[in-house]
């Protein structure tokens, strides 16, 4: 088996882009999370420095307050628009002195601002500035824009830290009175969130439940912390499309965190949208890596299949089928060591199988032989009963022939002396000489040919016009111009007797003989003379008769081979095919058209039956290849002047090429068992070799000729005579 | 038209031909024309010769092994065209498929194997031509 030597392309290819892929994945993660956490780190930084800025902060402010508040009781702040808040009156003394009066308002969306005279009017309230503070104000040195404020104990304590200029102005605020109002006019669990700084800084209360936006903005979407925050919590934000990174820090000493918001470097969305792509990637390359790894597997099941089905195949194939197709062509060796050695081992089955096989054919064709040895003894006994045949045949033909010949002599004979009478009887001479010349030498072949009619015809013609002739001398003068019509009955007689006079053989009729011939009529001699040519004309067609039954014999005896006398002697080609097709004339007509062609007074040395032999095989074997039906020629001449050939051609469909060299075989045959046997070309072959001869023959579809050559001999007559 | 009659004899074989005519011509004598064909086809066209010469053929004896046409075929088909034609068969070869077609197509008088009784035709001729006198 043809393999290749190295490991499968496909299958390392498929390795390395796995391997590939999940490097690169690993790499990325890797890089990514090494960046986000030094981002983190960058902002959790951050906030620590804002947390301990803002602890120092409300350190310093928890610790040196500037002065401090206290609450004088609940007040209502109106609006000019209409809007209402409650919050709670405060005063901030400072050394004993009263610095301000305000109402700090929690409103509705849980924003602490302090009121002051100038902001709105109070109702119930009588509030008043200190000077100090008024003057501070006025010079610029005292404001407050913002509060720093966180509820507690569900709204009901107030812490308050107030920058001003002079200091931090720090107060626990009773909202109790307040409690109940408020927890109806606002959400509880709104956180008050304060702005530390514009960067984006809040401080959240610690009991607050979850993480308020500031102001209510709407972009918000942090996360929802159900449980009280830990020191540290770091979650993202989307603000507007960008995403940022925040820290809730606890600051030191204080409930409150701080909230640092930065801006996330290492964006989430870009970081999974890098993700997915670095993933979709390895997905493909590991896609690919697997069907690679499918494809490698695929082969290596088709060729687990293949020798699989080989090995099937193989062991139960038809013992009668042809030799064993090759085992199949596998990829890979290495794998299939075994696989291989399973199949050398059915390969061995099927070489043992194959022996058992050709055992077998060795045995049919024995039988075949034994077949044919019995159709040869049916043969030979053949050739006994023939022999016998031709044997008996040949004592009456014997006979018949002597007959016929004493009776010939003695006919002829008469037929001579009725000729004297008739010369010596009619003055003008042997008038009819032609009819005995005719019946002497009759042919029953020309006399019964299609021309015949008009011979008849002519023949009654030329008696009509003598009949007139002798008439016109008789009576009617020919001055007269004027033959009498011949009736029709005499009419009719004539051509009887035209028929007649055929029939012996006269093929036509002259002046003088048809005057010859009425003359003895009329005298009444025609008739006995015609009897005796008669006879003569039935004695030669008994000879000829018994001539064709002698040749019928002599070819069956040739053909028998049962004749211990034949020696090897000239032999006449052209009686020698005459003779073996003599016997098939009969079968022949049924279909075939035959020609003989033969040159005469060509010889071969040679025994009559063996050549009879040769000739009838390679007939039979032509008429056969012809299915009876079409054209065989035979031809036979000189080549040279030591050579003679025959040659027989058949209108057959010809001999296959594959056939070719198989023909001279013995017991090779393509006819159905029981017709023939196959010995007949094979004997042709060693005849004529034995002979000193060659035959072989071309074959194209529609035309097969077998040519025999024979070394050319001189022929004396005699020998000659069959 | 005075109308003659005829015999037509058809075989392949010259001297069969030959021999039957010169048989049936001694035996019936001169009351008939006797006439020969080679062949089936040749027959055929005498017929219809010897028609427009006059003459009816009353008896046809034919062979049955013959190149071209073989003779049941020719039988059945004189037969089809003149039922009133008395039919013999002769043939020296025993075809047995070819003799029950031609007794059944062409309603031969007899099918009679070669080498024949002369006796035997003679009179079966004769019985085939009195009643028609």
């Amino acid at each position: 088996m043809r393999v290749p030597k190295r490991p499968t392309v496909s299958g390392a290819l498929g390795l390395l882009a796995l391997a590939v892929a999940l490097t690169g994945i690993l790499v990325y993660a890797t890089s990514l999370t090494i960046l986000a956490r030094s981002a983190e780190a960058r902002v959790v930084e951050d906030a620590e420095r804002l947390t301990e800025a803002v602890a120092r902060t409300v350190d310093s402010v928890l610790t040196r307050p500037l002065a401090s508040l206290q609450t004088l009781g609940a007040a209502q702040e109106l609006h000019g628009n209409g809007r209402a808040g409650f919050g709670v009156l405060v005063e901030a003394t400072l050394a004993g002195e009263s610095l301000f009066r305000s109402i700090v308002v929690l409103d509705a969306a849980g924003v602490v601002r302090l009121s002051l005279p100038e902001e709105g009017f109070f109702v119930g309230a009588d509030l008043s500035e200190s000077a100090a503070i008024r003057e501070a104000r006025e010079s610029g040195r005292f404001a407050w824009s913002r509060v720093y404020a966180s509820l507690a104990d569900g709204g009901r304590e107030l812490s308050l830290v107030v920058p001003t200029k002079l200091g931090y102005v720090v107060g626990n605020l009773d909202f109790e009175i307040l409690a109940d109002t408020i927890t109806r006019s606002i959400e509880v669990e709104k956180a008050d969130v304060i702005v530390v700084d514009a960067g984006g800084t809040f401080v959240v209360h610690p009991d607050r439940a979850k993480v308020l936006s500031r102001e209510g903005d709407p972009d918000f979407i942090g996360e929802r912390v159900k449980a009280p925050l830990a020191e540290r919590h770091l979650y993202r934000k989307r603000v507007g499309g960008a995403s940022k990174l925040v820290i809730a820090e606890r600051i030191p000493k204080t409930g409150w965190f701080i909230l640092v918001e930065r801006e996330a470097n290492f964006s989430a969305e870009a970081l999974r949208s890098s993700l997915l792509a670095v993933s979709g990637v390895a997905v493909l390359l590991v896609l690919l890596a697997s069907s690679l790894a499918a494809l490698t597997a695929r082969r290596l099941i088709l060729d687990v299949r293949r020798a699989v089905d080989y090995a099937s195949f193989a062991i139960s194939a038809d013992e009668a089928a042809e030799s064993p197709a090759p085992p199949p062509q596998l990829r890979y060796r290495e794998t299939f060591a075994v696989l291989e050695a399973a199949l050398e081992a059915v390969t061995r089955i099927r070489t043992r199988d194959e022996a058992n096989r050709r055992l077998r054919e060795a045995l049919d064709e024995l039988k075949l032989t034994q077949g044919a040895l019995v159709e040869s003894e049916k043969l030979a006994l053949l050739g006994t009963l023939a022999a016998n045949l031709a044997h008996e045949l040949n004592t009456p033909l014997g006979a018949a022939s002597a007959a016929a010949s004493v009776l010939g002599r003695i006919e002829e004979a008469a037929l001579r002396r009725r000729l004297e009478a008739e010369t010596r009887a009619e003055a003008e001479g042997l008038g009819l000489v032609p009819i005995a010349e005719a019946a002497l030498f009759y042919d029953p072949i020309s006399t019964a040919s299609p021309g015949r009619r008009t011979e008849i015809r002519s023949i009654a013609e030329s008696l009509a016009r003598a009949e007139s002739l002798l008439a016109g001398m008789a009576g009617a003068g020919p001055e007269s111009g004027h033959c009498p019509e011949t009736g029709f009955e005499r009419s009719s007689e004539l051509r009887d007797l035209a028929d007649r006079l055929h029939d012996l053989g006269l093929r036509g009729c002259d002046e003088g003989l048809a005057r010859a011939l009425l003359v003895a009529e009329r005298a009444g001699r025609l008739g006995p003379f015609m009897d005796s040519a008669q006879a003569l004309v039935q004695t030669r067609m008994l000879r000829i008769a018994l001539e064709r039954a002698s040749m019928v014999v002599g070819a069956i005896r040739s053909y028998a081979r049962i004749d211990p006398g034949e020696t090897v002697r000239p032999v006449e080609l052209a009686e020698s095919l005459r003779a073996a097709l003599a016997l098939l004339y009969a079968t022949m007509k049924r279909g075939v058209a035959v020609r003989v062609e033969a040159e005469e007074g060509v010889f071969v040395l040679g025994r009559e039956d063996r050549l009879a032999q040769v000739w009838t095989n390679i007939v039979v074997n032509a008429l056969d290849a012809m299915d009876y039906r079409g054209e065989l020629v035979i031809r036979s001449g000189r080549a040279g002047p030591d050579r003679a050939w025959v040659e027989i051609e058949d209108s057959g469909p010809g001999i296959p090429p594959e056939l070719r060299a198989e023909i001279w075989r013995p017991f090779f045959t393509t006819k159905p068992r029981g017709r023939g046997t196959g010995l007949g070309l094979s004997i042709v072959k060693k005849l004529i070799d034995e002979s000193g001869g060659s035959v072989d023959y071309s074959s194209e579809p529609g035309r097969t000729v077998f040519r025999v050559e024979l070394p050319l001999v001189g022929g004396t007559p005699e020998a000659s005579d069959a | 038209m005075h109308e003659g009659k005829a015999i037509l004899l058809v075989d392949d074989e010259a001297i069969i031909l030959m021999a039957l005519k010169a048989e049936l011509r001694d035996a019936l004598g001169s009351g008939y024309r006797y006439e020969t064909a080679l062949s089936a086809e040749d027959a055929l066209e005498l017929i219809k010769e010897l028609d427009a010469e006059g003459f009816r053929v009353v008896v046809v004896i034919s062979d049955w092994l013959m190149p071209g046409m073989k003779g049941d075929e020719f039988l059945a088909r004189v037969h089809r065209q003149d039922p009133g034609i008395a039919l013999i068969m002769l043939t020296g070869q025993a075809d047995e498929a070819a003799i029950a077609r031609v007794r059944e197509e062409a309603k031969i008088l007899a099918c009679v194997r070669k080498p024949w009784r002369s006796s035997e035709l003679i009179s079966l001729i004769r019985s085939a031509v009195a009643p028609r006198g």
